[in-house]
């Protein structure tokens, strides 16, 4: 089904392809899906099909936007904005606690590097159950500091990417990872989570 | 069996039938955001026109009438009003430039210094050009409200026990006596014999001036200075009318009555009324 041709091509080129051929979308679609789903479930704790529902109308939205897309910015930026500001929506009507769901192993990666980011700590360790409580410990932060942290250290994005997802600027990008790691680190001292490692 | 997640999702679009929304609509929202952002950083050098207006054309040698401290005669005569229009249109600008496609990547203090130093700049070259002071005119003239309620420094000449009254020139009783309706539409014998002017002042019907000098009793008014209320505005004697009563300068203004002139200070006020 994937076509040689558009897996070569750019994410901006096959905009500009799906703009005249809708088809091409499923390649953008095929692209995204994962990553995108990925992020609505570290966003949230929803179950996979809430995910799949939320991630289809980030799609839609997607697709009637395309016109709307700024070819100054990355595709990946934007497309990560609309699943913010999507996810976002869905939550708040439901007046729902977000959390973070676990992912996959990369993901308890990327949380203990967090972790060792947020307490200068050098020894290496990975273990599943310090994840699950890094995962606990991010889910007592504030919206705000939670959204900075998985951006940064589960999707790893730059602060420039960051700043065009959350639509702030850089300086409240770079203060907002610093104090969330900050807080983070409270928290962590405060469940004894030096003690696991 | 895994469903594929991106075949239905394009299965959607196609069966509901959706499009794209125009490039024209995201042009018209982006050219209304930047349109208004404009309308607001030029209303905003409106406004800081007309502050800079105002402040020049503030009385500074009535001061002493009023109050011996110089802090206080300023924050009575501040241009309130169109610093509050200049503050809200600044706010407005920022709205707008934080709306714009790449407002959200510059920080607080840039967008709102931005936005307000083209107020600033475009206000300043309004001022410059004797626009602003027109604008400023235009609303004393056509405006009651702006004049009487929200100008503050209008307020200063609501004031005969402290020597200030402004108002319309009715008619010239005799030589030595005019009659005026002022502000708060009191008629108002005023005594001009021993009156100075600073330009000719030909006293025509329903003129606004303003005068400085001493109540007396029950409105009569002694007047030491007359000027226009315009203070930018020149008026001419007309010689095709000669009974149309007019203060000139050399009759009016001697330099020996100019040596010793002085405005009657504010405790000289207090003085009298003990």
């Amino acid at each position: 089904m994937v076509n040689p041709d558009f897996s070569q091509k750019t994410d901006e080129e096959l905009v500009v392809l799906t703009l005249q051929d809708q088809d091409v979308f499923y390649y953008l679609i095929k692209r995204y899906e994962q990553k995108l789903l990925n992020y609505i479930l570290r966003l949230s704790s929803t179950s996979r099909e809430n995910a799949e529902d939320i991630l289809q109308e980030v799609f839609i939205k997607i697709y009637k936007n395309l016109n709307g897309f700024d070819r100054d910015l990355k595709f990946s930026s934007w497309a990560y904005r609309i699943t913010h500001n999507e996810t976002m929506s869905h939550f708040r009507k439901k007046q729902t606690k977000l959390k973070i769901t676990s992912i996959d192993d990369e993901e308890n990666n990327n949380l203990i590097n967090l972790l060792k980011s947020s307490l200068d700590i050098q020894k290496e360790f990975s273990t599943k159950e310090i994840a699950k409580k890094v995962r606990e410990i991010i889910d007592l932060l504030t919206s705000k500091y939670r959204e900075i942290l998985v951006l940064r250290y589960l999707e790893e994005k730059d602060y420039q990417e960051i700043s065009d997802i959350l639509k702030i600027p850089m300086g409240t990008v770079a203060t907002l990872v610093s104090r969330a790691k900050k807080r983070f680190k409270i928290e962590a001292t405060k469940n004894h989570l030096d003690e696991l490692i | 069996m895994k469903k594929d997640l991106s075949k239905n999702i394009l299965g959607k679009i196609k069966k509901e039938k959706i499009q794209p929304i125009s490039k024209w609509s995201f042009l018209l929202k982006k050219s209304s955001i930047w349109s208004l952002f404009g309308i607001s950083v030029i209303l905003g050098g409106f406004a800081f026109g007309s502050i800079l207006a105002q402040i020049s054309s503030t009385e500074w040698n009535i001061r002493h009438q009023i109050t011996d401290s110089f802090m206080f005669f300023v924050f009575m005569t501040l241009p309130y009003l169109w610093i509050i229009f200049m503050l809200g249109f600044g706010a407005l600008a920022y709205y707008y430039l934080r709306r714009t496609s790449k407002g959200y990547r510059y920080s607080t203090i840039i967008v709102v210094n931005s936005s307000l130093l083209i107020s600033v700049l475009f206000g300043s070259a309004l001022y410059a050009s004797g626009l602003s002071t027109k604008f400023e005119h235009a609303f004393q003239e056509k405006s009651p409200l702006y004049r009487e309620v929200l100008d503050r420094r209008v307020k200063l000449w609501k004031n005969p026990e402290k020597g200030l009254l402004a108002g319309k020139f009715i008619k010239h009783i005799d030589e030595e006596n005019i009659e005026i309706i002022d502000l708060r539409k009191r008629i108002w014998t005023v005594n001009i014999a021993e009156v100075v002017v600073k330009k000719e002042l030909p006293l025509r019907s329903n003129l606004p001036v303003k005068i400085i000098g001493e109540k007396k009793e029950n409105q009569i008014f002694i007047a030491k200075e007359i000027r226009l209320w315009n203070k930018n505005k020149v008026l001419k004697c007309d010689t095709e009318k000669p009974d149309e009563p007019c203060l000139k300068p050399p009759r009016h203004f001697p330099k020996k009555v100019k040596e010793n002139f002085q405005l009657p200070r504010s405790n000289d006020w207090r003085h009298e009324k003990r």
